[in-house]
């Protein structure tokens, strides 16, 4: 439950009920709480905060406080190392709530050296005229806790309200009580928020998004809108990032791109590589169809590239001869990257063998990108006469036959509304269905015989070859199905 | 002396045909302009093997059939350009039978881009005509534009030994686009305009430096009377960019060469080969063979 500023001028408060309320002011909107939308709002606000550092998480700590006035929810962000960038600790904090009061937010932050006490801070030390508290690092601790309320240690209602029934109302209180009885009466849980308050205790939290190893951020002084002005940023970004990568002897596999718009939304632009790269060069050209699309909005005022994925890639010793065979795979790897990255990864593909003897499994398309290296005499199968068609339908498609004999090759047959009449024919080459593969249901039900396949090599009279095959075994009284599988040049 | 030469037909002054043809032969290569200064020697020398050689290089494959290979004007199948193939299923036919020997031109490893919007390619067909099947790299466009997009990309990077596209249409610039990036880079690139089934008739492309048209053929009985003989198929080089470069006046060799021609010819599936099938040899089909030519 929440009042807005202007509700609370007109003497309504949290934990009234709505006809004392609408006793008050008359006039009163009232809206259902919607906790997904809440949740979802936090989250676009954690991604805009990543403008900051890339580690921010989403409080845990949700609800069951005792005061009704705060709902819990929050955000962790870790600044370590990355004050500095905004020119100090409350700089960046004056620029976070400058962000957060232009967007409609009302905010209040603690900064500490321990997450614990930077949470007591923010929600009881920190107060409409002074929404921010800075607890500088070597600044004591436990005397800036001590006369904070109890809930600020993140305790449940029933632990907090026992606390206060011992007349334990302040942090400070704990300090002198011993500690054996206490966490024999309450758990270890009372202690142990303690102890992380005053940073006797590590705590550990985990980031909403991965923080990725190689990362390189931009800021602007004004915000950017220019194509040409994210080409630029870019480039300096990934000189940076393959600076890093080159010194780490790592390769990117997979960037993220993101950009900081000044309505607090982020945009994430992707690239993928097949093989590990570090060419600034190159990794651009992967971005420049996907920054076509982007809508700057209002503006951008920071960026960050982060290589989400990498390999190990080592400096690799071009061969006196020239090293011809690497080179040439490495401008594979990268026209199949730039092919990718404006047509989809899943387009751009490898033909593999599979261990099947069914035409339509035994030759698989995988994606290129990152495909194992496939030798020739993988390929196993008829080698040079053409018994496979070169283009394979995908669906086999039924067509109507004329045979003279149930078992012998076709004499006539229509395809697409043409009639071919077979000049010559080669075969049968039985194809029968893998009985190996075929799961336990339908081994019963289904004879084997009708899957069996007798495939003919066809030739019509304009000399256009076909691969046709009949289905099933020969039955007295059934007309046998026949279907066209593939076209021979 | 002015008086007499207008009474004379015109006949164009062979210097300045000989500094025009290099001219245009300069823009087309990008070449620099000094190509113009040319000395007393080179201009004496047979213009038409100047201008083959300056503008291929004389990189050419053989198709494995003396009369086709004569035919062309570069004496053999040039690598470096963009070549077009019409026709029904046979003309998948030729394009993986010169696919796979321009496979084996760049160290014999050089991948080769195959672009098309269906997802038919076995790999077990493609070893049929001696291609590796691991060598090809397939693009799945969406549509002709992100095709004709892919093929331009694999012609500009030089690493690809040969790059085949299906296509439907193809607009006058894009074919320009891609006949220049597959000439700067030496990469060939082969545009297939047939589906099986029906055959396409769509408006050629003017950029490209052969066009053929390939129909099946009735293939000859094999001698044991079973089965199915070696593929025949209609072949026919309907247009070549050299012969309309060419001028008039020269010999009746030059005058034969890169004209519209046509064979029966037969694939050899043991050496992908392609041989000139002797005419007339089968009376019966030949009537049939000459509607489907014509």
């Amino acid at each position: 439950m929440a009042v807005s500023p202007a509700a609370q001028r007109e003497g309504v408060q949290v934990g009234q009920s709505l006809a004392d309320a609408r006793a008050l002011y008359p006039a009163l909107t009232v809206r259902h709480a919607d906790p997904a939308a809440d949740l979802k709002a936090l989250d676009s606000l954690s991604a805009a905060c990543e403008r900051y550092t890339p580690w921010v998480a989403l409080d845990p700590f949700g609800g069951g406080m005792g005061t009704a006035n705060l709902s819990g929810a929050g955000l962790w962000l870790d600044i370590t190392g990355c004050a500095h960038l905004f020119r100090g600790e409350e700089a960046l904090l004056n620029d976070l709530f400058h962000r957060l009061n232009t967007s409609g937010y009302r905010a209040r932050a603690g900064l500490a050296a321990t997450a614990g006490a930077a949470w007591a801070l923010s929600r009881f030390a920190a107060h409409e005229h002074n929404p921010s508290i800075i607890l500088p690092t070597g600044q004591n601790i436990t005397s800036a806790l001590a006369s904070l309320p109890i809930d600020g240690l993140r305790l449940d209602g029933n632990t907090v309200e026992g606390l206060e029934r011992m007349g334990l109302r302040k942090i400070g209180d704990l300090y002198t009580v011993p500690r054996a009885p206490l966490s024999g009466r309450f758990g270890g849980a009372v202690l142990r928020r303690l102890d992380q308050a005053l940073g006797t205790l590590d705590e550990t939290l985990s980031p909403r998004r991965p923080c990725p190893a190689f990362e390189a951020r931009l800021t602007f002084a004004d915000p950017i809108r220019r194509r040409e002005d994210i080409d630029a940023a870019l480039t300096r970004l990934l000189e940076q990032l393959c600076t890093d990568l080159e010194r780490a002897t790592q390769g990117v596999r997979q960037l993220v791109f993101s950009l900081f718009r000044v309505d607090n939304i982020v945009v994430r632009v992707q690239a993928g590589t097949s093989r590990p790269n570090r060419d600034p060069v190159h990794l651009a050209h992967l971005f420049q169809e996907k920054l076509e699309k982007i809508d700057p909005g209002f503006g951008i005022d920071a960026v960050a590239l982060a290589a989400v994925e990498t390999n190990a890639l080592t400096v690799r010793q071009v061969g006196l001869d020239g090293g011809v065979d690497n080179t040439n795979r490495e401008n594979t790897a990268k026209l199949v990257d730039r092919l990718g990255g404006r047509l989809g990864v899943g387009r751009i593909t490898r033909l593999t063998p599979a261990a099947s003897h069914l035409p339509e499994q035994a030759s698989q398309e995988i994606p290129a990108s990152g495909a194992p290296e496939v030798d020739c005499k993988d390929w196993t199968g008829p080698a040079r006469r053409p018994t496979r068609p070169m283009q394979l339908l995908v669906q086999p498609l039924p067509i109507e036959v004329m045979a003279p004999v149930p078992d012998g090759p076709p004499v006539l047959f229509r395809w697409r509304r043409r009639q071919h009449r077979v000049r010559a024919a080669e075969g049968p080459e039985r194809i029968t269905p893998e009985w190996w593969r075929i799961e336990g249901d339908n081994r019963d039900t289904r004879p084997l015989s009708n899957d069996v396949r007798d495939y003919y090599r066809v030739e019509d009279e304009d000399g256009k070859r076909f691969w046709l095959y009949r289905e099933g075994l020969y039955h007295p009284g059934l007309p046998p199905a026949w279907y066209i599988h593939g076209f021979f040049a | 002396m002015s008086a007499t030469v207008i009474h004379k037909p015109f006949r164009p002054d062979p210097d300045v045909l000989r500094a025009l043809r290099k001219q245009i032969q300069a823009i087309e290569r990008h070449a620099p302009a000094k190509i113009l200064n040319t000395d007393q020697n080179n201009a004496q020398q047979d213009e038409t093997n100047a201008f083959v050689s300056s503008r291929f290089h004389s990189q050419t494959i053989s198709l494995g059939a003396v009369e086709i290979d004569a035919a062309l004007p570069w004496n053999g199948f040039p690598v470096q350009g963009l070549h077009e193939v019409f026709g029904d299923v046979a003309a998948h036919g030729f394009s993986a039978a010169l696919v796979a020997r321009l496979a084996k031109t760049k160290g014999g490893s050089a991948p080769i881009l195959w672009c098309q919007q269906g997802r038919d390619l076995c790999g077990q067909g493609l070893m049929a005509y001696g291609i590796d099947p691991s060598q090809v790299i397939i693009v799945h466009g969406k549509n002709d534009t992100d095709i004709l997009w892919a093929m331009e990309e694999g012609l500009r990077s030089a690493c690809l030994s040969a790059v085949i596209g299906q296509l439907y249409r193809v607009p006058p610039i894009a074919g320009r686009r891609l006949q220049l990036a597959a000439e700067e880079n030496g990469v060939t690139g082969i545009l297939l305009r047939a589906t099986p089934g029906k055959t396409v008739t769509q408006a050629p492309t003017a950029a490209a430096l052969t066009r053929w048209r390939v129909l099946s053929a009735p293939s000859l009985t094999p001698a044991y009377g079973i089965g199915l003989g070696k593929p025949n198929w209609n072949l026919e080089l309907q247009r070549c960019r050299l012969s309309a470069l060419q001028g008039s006046g020269q010999d009746k060799k030059q005058e034969t060469l890169g004209r519209p021609q046509s064979w029966q010819v037969e694939w050899c599936d043991e050496t992908g080969d392609l041989s000139v099938a002797p005419i007339l040899r089968d009376g019966s089909v030949e009537p049939q063979r000459l509607k489907a030519v014509g």
